[in-house]
Formats: structure tokens, sequence, C-alpha cells
């Protein structure tokens, strides 16, 4: 299960599974000051579809994430899995946090069945399946554990596991790898990478890493600065499975666009 | 010679220590570090009593005041050895004591525990409570006494009474800071999975807060035994601290200090007790933090 025949390479699907429609977040900071978050966000992920969103810290990605996950109340605008409104199918969403955000005092398993404690899923269906996604992300020897005893790659793996529990459509992942060194985080990219396409998963990812971004996601779209607006999209063609070991030049070129766009942000040119 | 040559190892010998060598050398470093404290306790005894020993024969105070040790020694051999059975044996007088300790701790604490995480969870409860924490806290326990008295009398209720009020604020006071102080994280996680209110309660507000349970019946089970001996000397029908009180005016000093250094024996077992059952129970909590934090609200 842990690396799929190129058969089994599902391309995204021209169905919308989710559409973000003139969304926007405004709120009252703490300090006083009113912020605009978030501004007419649109966006559309077809099913299958990698998203990874892009931006520098601030630029409201993550509350993007809270939005779509059903955590925060937009100022206006409505989130639509499959045109419906998220509130009824927030089940269908399995949540990476940044932190790896493990109960500690769960054993490893217990924390990737914990999903379906709250759902109300079968005992034993939900064993099996957690046994199967451990044995997936390459943790079948450390099921007894507990956090406190694994290395933030391991708890970052035991986190998409539990995702991944009650079989959600969506995986919504903010910036899951941005606390491990840089050699597990190429790593950990590469797995993830074989886990949705043996899973078929529609993937939203934060991230502030271009080369994350571009070696991960089939789309990449980058937003600005507060207030947070899209600003331009791209799509990486580069075959799938990708590797760590070689060399897409298309998707380095992209990189370097990229970069440019989020430099010119950072200026504060006009997007 | 190659620095290949310099690192590796001779061929056939594990790179590794193997896990049960790994753990079996960690037991015998705790094993050493526990016999090296327990060392310093030994030497620090001596050093102190030799102290007291020679300042008794070097001043030669009146017995009443300062009785040397050797007597002290004598009176507590006596206390321990008399069995229950014979007349103005202390054991029938530890149980009492034991009995008010222990029943008023698990009453308090288990209120602490209840209000605590009622306090926690709901806002108006916490809003309606406070003004009676406030004065709970405010209130010198040792004041409530005669009013006990006044209602239960002198005997197990009236100890068991105040044993309560002394636990209990502690208990709830840090159970309430544990539930309210919950990771956002966490309960973001669970909302992610519409969790009700109940199952973000149970599942994380609570298990959450443990430590700081512990912490407080860590403080709690210190203060239940004060409680039950303060309960005692301000008049009780028994007790270790119906017994201290008759030494007293006996003028029976190293009967009195024989019967101290059983006080804090007890206190030490209970708390050591404690700390235990805390650190089996919550397992997962980072080595120290408990401690630091049972000894920095003890100051």
């Amino acid at each position: 299960m842990t690396t799929p025949a190129p058969d089994t390479v599902a391309p995204a699907t021209d169905t919308e599974a989710l559409a973000v429609r003139d969304l926007t977040l405004r709120y009252w900071s703490k300090d006083g000051s009113y912020v605009e978050a978030l501004t007419d966000i649109d966006l559309r992920v077809r099913e299958r579809e990698f998203v990874a969103l892009l931006g520098p810290s601030g630029c409201g990605k993550s509350s993007l994430l809270r939005i779509i996950c059903g955590l925060t109340q937009p100022t206006s605008g409505e989130v639509l899995y499959h045109g419906r409104s998220a509130a009824a199918v927030s089940r269908r969403v399995g949540l990476v946090p940044q932190a790896a955000t493990l109960l500690p005092w769960l054993s490893v398993l217990e924390n990737v069945k914990m999903p379906a404690k709250i759902l109300h899923l079968p005992k034993r269906e939900a064993h099996e399946r957690a046994m199967e996604l451990l044995e997936m992300t390459g943790l079948t020897g450390f099921t007894k554990h507990y956090p406190k005893q694994l290395s933030g790659g391991m708890q970052q793996r035991v986190s998409v596991a539990r995702a991944l529990l009650h079989d959600p459509d969506f995986l919504l992942m903010d910036e899951p790898f941005a606390a491990l060194d840089a050699l597990t985080r190429d790593r950990m990219a590469a797995e993830l990478q074989s886990i949705w396409l043996a899973t078929k998963k529609t993937v939203i990812f934060v991230t502030h890493s271009i080369p994350e971004a571009v070696f991960l996601a089939d789309r990449i779209v980058v937003m600005t600065p507060r207030p947070g607006r899209v600003s331009a999209q791209f799509t990486v063609k580069a075959e799938r499975p990708r590797g760590l070991d070689r060399v897409y030049p298309e998707s380095e070129e992209l990189a370097v666009s990229i970069r440019q766009i989020l430099e010119e942000h950072e200026k504060g040119a006009p997007a | 010679m190659t620095t290949t040559e310099t690192i590796g190892r001779p061929a056939g010998s594990p790179t590794q220590p193997s896990a049960t060598a790994i753990r079996r050398r960690k037991t015998a470093r705790r094993a050493r570090g526990a016999l090296r404290s327990t060392g310093y306790v030994v030497v620090a005894l001596i050093l102190g009593v030799g102290l007291w020993q020679g300042a008794v024969e070097v001043y030669n105070p009146p017995r009443y005041i300062i009785p040397p040790p050797s007597s002290v020694w004598q009176s507590l051999v006596d206390l321990l050895t008399t069995g229950p059975s014979v007349p103005g044996s202390m054991w029938p007088q530890l149980g009492s004591t034991m009995e008010g300790t222990l029943l008023g701790f698990v009453v308090g604490g288990a209120a602490g525990i209840v209000l605590g995480v009622l306090a926690g969870e709901i806002q108006l409860a916490r809003r309606l409570l406070y003004p009676y924490l406030v004065a709970i806290q405010s209130v010198p326990k040792v004041a409530l006494v005669p009013v006990f008295a006044t209602w239960f009398g002198f005997g197990l209720v009236s100890k068991v009474s105040l044993v309560v009020t002394l636990v209990f604020f502690p208990v709830l006071v840090n159970t309430l800071q544990g539930v309210v102080m919950s990771d956002p994280d966490q309960i973001d996680l669970l909302r992610s999975l519409s969790a009700n209110r109940w199952q973000r309660l149970w599942h994380i507000r609570i298990p959450g807060a443990l430590p700081l349970v512990f912490t407080g019946l860590e403080l709690g089970v210190v203060f239940a035994f004060l409680g039950s001996i303060l309960s005692e000397i301000q008049g009780a029908q028994s007790g270790l601290g119906v017994m201290l009180a008759q030494f007293q005016t006996n003028a029976d000093t190293e009967a009195t200090f024989a019967l101290l250094v059983i006080m804090a024996i007890l206190g030490f077992i209970l708390n050591t007790a404690m700390r235990l059952i805390h650190k089996r129970v919550v397992f997962w909590e980072a080595d120290g933090a408990a401690q630091l934090r049972t000894t920095t609200q003890n100051g």
C-alpha cells in the first residue's frame, strides 16, 4: 500500500469538490484595530486535486483553512463541499494541524483511533483501519508508544494517519511539516505524495515553502499579505510520482516566478 | 591510520547496545542516584542530631525546654512499641487522625474536582462560585473550628469538616485552571470532527487538566493531615493532636518531640504516596514539571 502502481495514479477529476465563494474575514484584533484578514477569496478545488495555498506568514492562509474546516466563521461568503454548506459535512474533513497536536495521554494507536470515538464509528473497523494507516505511514512498530517518545517527524505521521481514519474526502493540512528539519521535511513530502496517490483524497495544503508547494501540488494558489487575497494561480505539470532526486525544469522556472511574485508583494507593489 | 579505522569498531561487535542493556544501565544509574541522595540524607541527619546532642550537653538546658535526642529517641521507641491494646497507646490515636485525614481528603478532593470541572467548563458557574471562593480563601480555616464544634460536636464529623474546607480549595483552583487552560489546538482538532461540548470536555479538557488536578491533590493531602491535627489540638475526642496537647499539659517535652517526629514521617509518607500516584496516573507529564509547580504553589 506504500507505493502505488502507476495505474492507480488517479488524476484530479473535473468534478468540483470544494468551492469558496466571495469569502471575506474581518475582525477586531486584541489591540483594538480592525483587521481585514481575507478579501474576496474565490477558490475552486476539483475532486482529488492537490492544492497548495502559498503565501508569507500573516497572509491569512491559515485563517482560510480554518474557515474551510468550519473552525472560523467568515464575515461573508460561503464554503461549499460538493455544493453543500460546510456545517453539514464537516465529518468529511481530516485536519492535520501545524503542531502534530497528538493527545499525550493516548498511545499512537489510540491517537489514530480518536476520530472514531468522536464520530461513533464501529470499533473493530476503526481498529483495522488504524492498523492499515499505521502500516502505510511506517509506524507499525510504534503502536504502543506515546507521543512523547516519538520524533517530530513520527508525530506528524501519526497526525496524518489520524486525519485519514474516518476516510474523509478532504485532507486539510496547515503547514504540517513547518516545524521539522529540512531532511525530514523532504522525506515527509515524498511520503505524503505516495499517501495521496494511494488514498485519492482532495488535499488543501497550506505552506510558506515554495519548493514544498512545487514538489507536492497540482495547483499552487499564491496569496498576498494582509488583506489576504488570491494573487496568482499556477498549475504544476510535472508527472507523478515526482521524485526528490529528479529535476523538473518547468517546476524550477515556476518556483522562480512564484518567488518574484512573493517579492513584489513584499515591496508592496500592487498584486 | 585512516579515520575510518579509528572510528570503526572491530568486526563482529554490535554497533548499538541492545534495548535491554540500555534499560538495565538506566535502572542501575537511577539506583545509584537514589542511593547517593539517601546517603546525603543520612549524613545530614547524623550531623543535625549530633549537633543537637552536643549543644544539650554543653549548655545543659532544662529538660522540659530542650530534651537531648537520646531521651527523645527513648520516647519514640516507647510510643512505637506500646501495642494498640495497652491504654495510652499511640496507635489508636494515629488511626483516628488518619481516618479524619483520608476521609476529609477524599470528600474535599472529590468536591474540589467536581466543582472545579463544572466551574472550568461553565462560565456562569465560575462567576457564581467566585465570591465564595474568595471568601473561603480569605477566612483563616482554624477560625471555623469553633463553628464546626457547635454544629457537630468534638467527633469525627467536626474533624472531617475542617479537613474538607482545607483540601477543597487548592484542588478546586487547580482543577479549574487545568480545565480552562486546555490546549486550544486540541480543542480545534475535536471541533474539526464536529465533537460536541461533552466530547470536548471528556476527551480533552478533563484529561488535559489531570496534571494540575494532581498538583492540587498533592497540596491537598498535606493540608488534610494538617487540618486533622489542628482540629484535634483545638479539641477532639481522639487523635495524635489530642495526644500532643496532653503531652504538653504534662510538660512531657521528650514525648512531644517524639510525636512531632512521627507526624513529620506521616506527612512525608502521605506526600510521597500522592507524588507517586501523580507520576503513575499522569505518566505523560514532563519530568520535573509537576514538582516545580507544587513547590512554587507551596511557597
